[in-house]
């Protein structure tokens, strides 16, 4: 399937104007010969970038003892000149290197402008021992994209799905917000936009936040999925469900994704593991790999190094 | 409410009677004020979004998806079980009379349950996504549509109900007939969309669609019975004894099957003690709302249902009481499958739940005053669609009369 989102019938502003026009038409017949009239729902391949345009980004020659992040950026570039299809995006976490800064986690938040309650970078943390023999380990998790994900599979409207390259995606006009895919994810890497503002309680005169720079970052647009979205009252994402994307809006631009570039122990590695040259490939190829809950099947492309 | 033999509403109305207060007036004042306070509940909802709900990204489902599926055993239940006594097994000349009123409940539930479900969503108003852009994949698409077509077949029912014709009753006939097989699926459905959660170990498997079914069967009785021993129109002697009686026993025993079935299911989660799976169980058993299973649903939506049935002297009355409490204690059910599962996150994922605290990342549920306002508000709708429908449409149950032939 190649269509892209533009060639399917655009859902248009979903309004109550809208979904009163919809209604009239679909609510009686729909009942009656509803399965044959139904438009069969096809995942869009691709969601439009509205502000962004995809450019393959220039081959770079990279230098064996160089840091890390300049040889991802070199593979990343590299795999930028393959059809989508043709690459598989996976994320590779030492957690021998992993110290718990919570960097990955800030840096998401302020690359997509999450309010509060929506994580998509989460570190679980957990404490061992007892004293004095105790150590904290740190487990940082995305969303898993796994390749059977379990999440795409429940939404009743398509809303959720994977792309071409493997990463699970979210259609946010699509998105009824029934919250279903949020219980079938097994790793709780999916979450609820309720419309809480970081500004929520804050002190306001003239409905204007006080402090220097108030307001700026609610005000600032996302460019998740390449949409230059203000978050406006109950329009989406707000009601949505959220998940990490792997940055696409900056990976479509040659761009590593912002827990990559971030993490200070350069325990966050990035890739294609479709192309053998990587840095990932060559990671997921050692013995102390692991995934989470394989029992599953899901096959999640978040590897672990411990 | 009035339950004496029918008589045309014009005749007993009179310029005094207008102006005196009656029970029935009472009720509607009741169903509006019930939407009023209620409707402060619909506001914030439609200005705030979920914010105002205790619900989370951990605890994503609450009271109105719990009250959805409480009303969907009852709407479909009382049908399916109304349908089976007398299309199928053809029972006695009384029971069918109640076909007006029990069609008119259903479509009162109906409207409770949709507001629920409806509001329940992100975005309340893309509910037609999933009709023009259906998954059929996932099944709660495919609870979706058959709600939908279920509701269309009621619908036709009360509508012939009100128009009879030889040839709509003929048609009615077969809706019944068709209503049998979508209302079991739209039930196994329901549960399926829980046994189908990898993500929730307790509702994973094909248990919970039985145990809906089931569910179904037993407050589909409940309700039946209720209505029959308080709405009935014909003379209340013999006849109508004996069938309360009957209803009374066949809701007893649909109990007891029930109650073994769940006990058997806990059993097998309870022994091995699988914290993702066990947790939750012991949560509904002893957790901090113990007292919703033990109260209300074993308490008053068992043990006193059973002793009232159980008890020689058992007149209608009595049954009614039974049947009664059942109905209204039943929501502890769909509360239990519903929320324990999603809070045992605190414990299987701990790790999670301490490194972020912030709106919409707790662990925990409670429904809030708004959530109840909201539910209050559904509930007033239907009672009203039920009072109208009653005393205005004049959907009464018809004296006695055979079942329809094929």
């Amino acid at each position: 399937m190649t269509k892209t989102i533009e060639q399917e019938k655009a859902i248009p502003d979903t309004g109550r104007r809208n979904f009163l026009r919809s209604m009239v038409g679909v609510a009686g017949v729909a009942a009656v010969t509803a399965v044959p009239i139904a438009k069969k729902s096809t995942p869009p391949q691709s969601i439009p970038l509205t502000t962004i345009q995809p450019r393959s980004a220039p081959a770079l020659e990279v230098d064996p003892d160089t840091d890390v992040l300049i040889r991802m950026q070199a593979d990343l570039a590299r795999a930028l000149q393959k059809p989508m299809n043709e690459r598989r995006w996976i994320m590779v976490i030492d957690l021998r290197k992993c110290v718990g800064c919570h960097a990955c986690t800030i840096a998401c938040v302020a690359e997509n402008k999450l309010p509060p309650g929506v994580v998509y970078r989460q570190v679980v943390e957990q404490e061992i021992g007892t004293y004095p023999n105790v150590t904290r380990r740190f487990m940082p998790r995305p969303c898993l994209h796994c390749d059977e994900p379990p999440c795409t599979a429940v939404c009743p409207v398509n809303a959720t799905y994977k792309r071409a390259d493997g990463i699970v995606v979210m259609d946010y006009d699509r998105c009824i917000g029934c919250r279903y895919c949020i219980n079938a994810c097994p790793y709780n890497s999916r979450y609820y936009d309720f419309g809480f503002s970081q500004y929520d309680e804050t002190p306001t005169e003239n409905e204007v936040v006080l402090g220097e720079g108030g307001n700026v970052l609610e005000m600032l647009p996302s460019f998740e999925y390449g949409q230059a979205r203000t978050r406006k009252r109950e329009e989406s994402p707000i009601g949505n469900v959220r998940k990490c994307h792997f940055c696409i809006h900056r990976i479509d631009v040659g761009e590593l994704p912002a827990c990559t570039t971030t993490c200070i122990g350069r325990a966050t590695y990035f890739g294609d593991a479709n192309d053998p040259e990587s840095l990932v490939s060559e990671l997921i190829a050692s013995p102390n790999v692991m995934r989470l809950r394989e029992e599953l099947g899901t096959q999640p492309k978040v590897y672990y190094l411990t | 409410m009035s339950t004496e033999t029918i008589v045309p509403k014009a005749q007993t109305t009179s310029k005094t009677s207008k102006l005196r207060w009656t029970p029935d007036k009472a009720l509607w004042l009741l169903g509006f004020a019930g939407l009023l306070i209620g409707g402060i509940g619909l506001m914030q909802r439609l200005m705030d979004g979920l914010r105002p709900t205790d619900l989370s990204s951990f605890v994503p489902w609450g009271l109105w998806v719990a009250a959805y599926e409480y009303l969907v055993w009852l709407e479909v239940g009382s049908l399916f079980m109304f349908t089976v006594l007398v299309y199928v097994f053809k029972w006695n000349s009384v029971l069918p009379g109640m076909a007006r009123t029990l069609y008119l409940t259903a479509v009162a539930i109906l409207g409770m349950a949709l507001i629920l479900i409806g509001l329940d969503l992100g975005h309340p108003f893309r509910a037609w996504h999933v009709l023009v852009y259906p998954q059929w994949g996932s099944l709660m698409t495919w609870m979706i549509w058959l709600h939908v077509i279920y509701m269309v077949v009621l619908l036709t029912k009360l509508f012939i109900e009100l128009r009879p014709t030889p040839k709509l009753k003929r048609l009615g006939t077969w809706l019944s007939y068709i209503s049998l097989p979508l209302g079991i699926a739209l039930v196994v459905v329901a549960g399926s969309v829980f046994g189908v959660v990898i993500g929730r170990p307790t509702w994973q498997g094909s248990a919970l669609p039985l145990y809906f079914l089931l569910s179904a069967l037993v407050a589909g009785t409940a309700l039946l019975t209720f209505q029959f021993v308080v709405f009935y129109s014909g003379p209340r002697g013999e006849a109508y004894l004996a069938t309360a009686r009957r209803l009374g026993q066949l809701f007893l025993g649909l109990l007891i099957v029930g109650l073994i079935a769940s006990a058997l299911g806990g059993l097998v989660i309870l022994y091995p003690g699988v914290p993702a799976q066990a947790t939750a169980l012991q949560l509904t058993l002893f957790g901090p709302y113990w007292w919703v299973y033990w109260v209300f649903h074993i308490g008053l939506g068992v043990i006193v249902p059973t002793i009232l049935l159980l008890t020689r002297t058992h007149t209608a009355r009595r049954i009614a009481v039974a049947a009664g409490l059942f109905i209204i204690t039943f929501i502890a059910v769909p509360l239990n499958i519903i929320i324990p599962p999603q809070l045992v996150v605190e414990v299987v994922e701990k790790g999670l739940v301490i490194a972020y605290q912030g709106p919409g990342l707790h662990a925990s549920y409670f429904p809030t005053l708004s959530e109840w306002l909201v539910t209050l508000f559904a509930l007033s709708f239907g009672f009203l669609v039920f009072l109208y429908g009653y005393n205005v449409l004049w959907l009464r149950p018809r004296a006695a009369e055979p079942a329809e032939e094929n």
